[in-house]
Formats: structure tokens, sequence, C-alpha cells
């Protein structure tokens, strides 16, 4: 009952966040069911390898929790990004703005995606701690297969280089 | 109207935004990603600036920014590597990242730096009605 409760939340913060970041950033017309899609793909993806591996039932929901976590925080420091990204554009588009102010914004933001490296780094550590030797073998096989994905999937593309 | 390529940068953002943003890049890389490219800024300042003397300043001091950009991207994907090698251990303990984490951070600085210092050396070189052509963007 309260993971379902959670779950449905969870859903609705996906699609809000997912929403406000393709507007915020993309400037698309608020119908990218891929962006949902992708952020689904990933949660999905490792839920998968957690319900598929993690037979004990108190430890799964655990590391479920985890995940859910782990999704959440990524949908916070992309809207984050977004929100850094509109902030420059905006003092970039002023011929005058004194340096002194990009060096705040770059700072405010710095020191956001650290507090969010962290955060990750210490789920990463909890979800490693509550499995087995034989399930982290599947598991945080996963994890870093996802962070190799996204790694690759950063340069050329998107950067027009 | 949505292009293909801003749609796609919208899609790359959410799966990055985790991963690749947080270990390997910090607001320098992020603007450069979902802002503007290199590619893109030299594009509008060869349209905007025409006076040869300026621009052509104003482009070799992009071309330097570049190629130190690209030898620091090297050192952050050798430096991500390594992270994520220990993190795939399970035995490995949190203070074991934080060496790592720590080189992370003092190169994405730098980078960050060297980014605004390029954006204020351009400006510099453009009268404030090159610079209002040079950032405009597209109409969605």
């Amino acid at each position: 009952m309260h993971m379902g409760g959670r779950r449905i939340g969870f859903a609705a913060l996906i699609t809000s966040l997912a929403c406000a970041l393709t507007l915020t950033v993309a400037g698309c017309g608020g119908k990218e069911p891929t962006a949902h899609q992708t952020i689904e793909r990933y949660g999905q993806e490792l839920r998968d390898e957690v319900v598929t591996h993690v037979p004990d039932g108190e430890r799964r929901a655990r590391m479920l929790m985890i995940v859910d976590e782990l999704a959440a925080l990524q949908l916070r420091f992309s809207q984050q990004t977004a929100d850094f990204v509109a902030s420059y554009r905006k003092l970039n588009a002023e011929y005058d703005t004194p340096q002194a102010t990009f060096d705040q914004l770059f700072s405010d933001y710095g020191t956001k995606r650290i507090k969010a490296r962290n955060e990750v780094l210490d789920l990463h550590f909890e979800l490693a701690s509550l499995a087995t030797a034989g399930e982290w073998e599947a598991i945080g096989k996963k994890e870093m297969e996802l962070y190799e994905e996204a790694s690759e999937a950063r340069p050329g593309a998107a950067s027009g280089k | 109207m949505t292009t293909p390529r801003r749609r796609q940068r919208g899609q790359v953002l959410i799966l990055l935004g985790l991963w690749w943003l947080l270990f390997g890049g910090g607001a320098a890389s992020a603007l450069v990603v979902y802002d503007r490219s290199e590619s893109e800024t030299k594009k509008m300042i060869e349209r905007v600036v025409r006076d040869e003397r300026r621009k052509d300043a104003i482009l070799t001091d992009i071309d330097r920014w570049e190629s130190r950009q690209e030898q620091r991207d090297k050192e952050v994907a050798a430096q991500r590597e390594q992270l994520l090698k220990i993190l795939r251990r399970k035995d490995t303990r949190r203070s074991q990242t934080e060496p790592l984490t720590a080189r992370l951070d003092a190169t994405l600085l730098e980078m960050d730096q060297s980014f605004l210092n390029l954006r204020f050396r351009i400006k510099e070189r453009v009268t404030s009605a090159e610079w209002a052509e040079i950032v405009a963007r597209p109409n969605p």
C-alpha cells in the first residue's frame, strides 16, 4: 500500500518535472513522451535488476526505494541544470553583466552539482551495502552500464562538434 | 517548431542529468551542450563580426580554448573512468571516492573559469550591438 502510493506520487513527479525540463531547455511544445520514457527506462532497468536478483522481500523493498530516490535525484538535478542554463542565458544577453555575477551563478550551480553527486554516492553505497556479493554482481553491473551509456551519449551528437 | 536536434537535447539532458553532469561535467559543459556549442558560437561570430581583424582574433581565442578544453575533457574522462571502476566493486569504501571526486571537481572548476574568461574576452572585442546579435536565440 505504502509503496503503491509512493509509486503513483513518483510517476506524477516524473511527469511534471520532465515537462518542466523539456519546456525550459529544449523549447518543446510540452509533448515529449520520450523524455519521460528515458527517465522511466533508467529507473525501470535498475528496478528490474533488483526485483530479479534480490529474493528477500524486506531488502528488496529498501533497495527499490533507493532506486526511486536515485531517479528523483536525477530529476531534481536536471531541473537545477535547466534553471542554471536559463539564468545564464538571461545574464549573457546583457552586455554589461559583471563577471562577479557569472562567478556567483557558476559557483551556486557547482555547489548544487556536488551536493547532488554526493547524495548519489551515498545512495550508491547504501544500495551496495544492502546487496549480497552475488546480487551486487548483477545490480552493480547494470548501474555502471547506465552510467557508461549516459557518458557515451554525451559528446558529438549533443554538442554538435 | 522544435527541430530534431533540440528535441534530442531535451531527451539527452534528462538521461545525462544525473550521470554525465554529476560525474563528468560542470557549468561550462552544461552550457556547451544545452545552450550553445563552440561551433555554433563560431558561426555566429563569422556572421556578425564584419571587421576581419577582430573576427580572426576572436576565432583564434575560441580555437585555443577548444584545444585546451579537449585536453581537460580527456582528463575528466580518465578520472571518471577510474571512479566508475572503483564504484563497481562492492567492497569499495565511500572514503576511497573522495580523492577522485576532489580531482574531478578541481578540473571542472578550471573548465568553468576558462569558459567565463573566454566569454569576457569575446565580449571585449565586440560592440554591444554585435553582442546582442551573437547571443540572440532563434525563435522556438
